[in-house]
């Protein structure tokens, strides 16, 4: 969870965004013990209720589960985190797409720049 | 209950201005509180109403339902704005200190805090650097289990790098019960940590809402609200 | 909280004013050693001369530096920065008062105190002999005089001794937390109340002499010198009494006067 946090957003859906991204990546593994609230919260710099927030959110969309006064752990079910990621990544390429869209550029000449690009 | 801080109606006249024109404020247990404002607002002036440092010319102020006195005062942890400690002190003995007047002290905790920042209890207080001093007066205050921790400008003296230490013995050392009330002009340092934002302005709330709100509503951070709100303050040639 | 807030107010006079005291005591020494050397000689009058001139001074000085000691002691830690933090100690404005008074008492009585002891560190050996005995001479005289009365009288004395130094602080508390209520220039207000309150003192003073000597006929003399002749005992008591209870007057209403500033009017710089 080291990504910056836009101020400009609400913080806890973003760093709900950012710890199913972790989980979907395997950068925190199934049934894996995660930083405590507090703990979180001050990595992160944010309120610690911010925090409590984003834990349970994720609990509600079975990310995370809690284990009463031993802490937060990642769920077995990782499936959900990857949906996460995958509707993230339709989200931005629907917006590049958009934005390629008004700059005049037809899916014929994208693939072309994929292409140039993997090249690279 | 959760109601840890009421402010009804104050005002505070002094001989020829009025440095607070009515304020109403609530605020709920949990919950780190910005109150923000540019200079000359009011911020101190309703913070040392609110640890009885002053005496308001209207209103009334209710501590856990108290007006404040020594019950408001132990539950109360108070940074003041300036360096108010005798400076011919050692840290050692500043602790004593807060250990035997105040009953929710954690010596503990304080010596860990100062050996992480490698202040000797022996030192002097003078000896130490200002920025030194300041840390000491938050770790002091931090130390306390109140349930009122109320924070004059904890940022504005320090530099950046010292404010993520600030901002992090903060965040690490409150109770989850307890409310923060911290007031600063810095805000975009600290925003990230607010749960809520009360403006003040010219002696006035002119607004009282959760930081998440602030953002969903306005799609802005508190930092950038605040300038828009502010922009036109004061007389300069720009006034309309 | 009484004993803590005690103990600290006397740590923190510990460092201002035990080194004078210390210093009263070592001139005292000083002024015993050069009696080591008594000739008849210019040389050793002139310094025995000046060693005596050093001891005064430095008791006199003594004197008014514990009391600048101990009202500086009030001013700075309530109404300075520091009264940040002494005021958010959850403390009543009563206790700060009252134990603020006690500190300061204890610190002025043993100023006395010292300064009687190093009278006898000055004259140690036969001198200090003599003036035992003479005291003890006159202690006795004034026992078999007053018999059971004694006792009182000294604790009457005592009494009157530790109140007149309360009512001395507390007049200086009530002049300084007055100073408070302005809104500029709060020391200067203190020193002018004072000055203002001397002044009132004097005129009342004046016009109750005036009235009294023009009333000379009117007083009762005979009777009253009738009174203290049949009651010689008594009318000492009745003394010592009233100017008790004058002296405890001046206290509460002082002491009042701060706590109703500190309770209802504080306004920190």
């Amino acid at each position: 969870m080291h990504r910056i946090l836009d101020k400009n957003k609400p913080l806890c859906p973003q760093i709900c965004e950012h710890i199913c991204l972790d989980v979907a990546f395997g950068e925190l593994k199934p049934n894996e013990r995660i930083k405590s609230v507090r703990e979180a919260a001050v990595a992160v710099g944010v309120n610690p209720n911010t925090m409590q927030r984003s834990y349970e959110t994720l609990e509600q969309e079975g990310i995370l589960y809690s284990v009463r006064g031993s802490g937060w752990f990642v769920s077995e079910n990782v499936e959900k985190a990857k949906l996460t990621l995958d509707k993230l990544r339709r989200e931005k390429t629907k917006v590049f797409f958009n934005e390629m869209e008004n700059l005049g550029m037809t899916a014929e000449e994208l693939k072309h720049y994929i292409k140039e690009w993997n090249n690279d | 209950m959760t109601e840890i801080l009421r402010v009804d109606g104050l005002v505070k006249k002094y001989a020829k201005t009025e440095a607070l024109k009515g304020i109403s404020l609530t605020l709920n247990r949990g919950k780190i509180v910005g109150l923000l404002g540019p200079n000359g607002s009011g911020k101190t002036t309703l913070i040392k109403i609110i640890n009885g440092l002053l005496t308001p010319t209207e209103g009334e102020v209710y501590v856990d339902g108290k007006k404040p006195g020594v019950e408001t005062k132990s539950i109360v942890a108070y940074l003041p704005d300036a360096i108010y400690l005798n400076s011919w002190m050692t840290v050692k003995q500043i602790v004593n200190y807060f250990c035997d007047f105040y009953e929710d002290f954690r010596p503990e905790l304080a010596y860990k805090m100062l050996e992480n920042l490698n202040i000797s209890p022996n030192h002097k207080l003078k000896t130490l650097s200002k920025g030194n001093k300041e840390k000491v007066c938050l770790i002091l205050t931090m130390s306390r289990n109140a349930l009122l921790y109320v924070l004059d400008e904890p940022i504005a003296g320090v530099d950046p790098a010292a404010r993520d230490y600030v901002i992090s013995t903060i965040i690490n050392n409150y109770n989850p019960d307890a409310t923060v009330l911290l007031s600063t002009h810095l805000i975009s340092d600290i925003e990230q940590i607010l749960d809520e934002a009360v403006f003040i302005q010219n002696g006035k709330i002119i607004l009282h809402k959760t930081v998440e709100e602030i953002r969903e509503e306005n799609g802005k951070s508190v930092d950038e609200l605040f300038r828009e709100m502010f922009r036109w303050e004061g007389t300069g040639p720009f006034t309309p | 909280m009484c004993n803590k807030l005690y103990k600290h107010e006397m740590l923190s006079y510990l460092r201002k004013w035990l080194p004078i005291e210390i210093i009263i005591l070592c001139v005292a020494l000083l002024g015993r050693f050069v009696q080591f050397f008594e000739a008849d000689t210019n040389a050793y009058n002139v310094i025995f001369g000046s060693t005596m001139f050093f001891y005064g001074t430095a008791i006199v000085v003594s004197f008014v530096l514990t009391f600048v000691v101990c009202i500086k002691r009030f001013h700075n830690n309530l109404f300075t920065g520091e009264g940040y933090l002494t005021f958010t100690l959850p403390v009543t404005p009563a206790q700060h008062i009252l134990i603020k008074a006690c500190a300061a008492v204890t610190v002025t009585i043993s100023t006395l105190i010292i300064a009687v002891l190093s009278v006898f560190v000055l004259t140690a050996g036969e001198v200090a002999a003599e003036i035992f005995k003479a005291a003890a001479y006159i202690l006795k005289e004034f026992f078999e005089v007053c018999n059971a009365h004694a006792i009182l009288y000294i604790a009457e004395f005592l009494i009157l001794l530790i109140l007149s130094v309360f009512s001395g602080m507390l007049l200086i508390y009530a002049c300084i937390a007055l100073g408070q209520t302005f809104n500029r220039s709060r020391v200067g207000w203190a020193v002018a109340i004072y000055f203002i309150y001397y002044f009132i003192g004097r005129i009342i003073t004046t016009i109750l002499t005036t009235v009294l000597s023009l009333s000379y006929d009117s007083i009762p003399f005979e009777k009253i010198g009738r009174f203290i002749e049949q009651n010689p005992f008594g009318s000492v008591h009745i003394f010592f009494g009233a100017s008790i209870i004058f002296t405890f007057i001046g206290c509460a209403l002082f002491y009042l006067i701060t706590h109703f500033v500190i309770k209802k009017k504080l306004n920190l710089e």
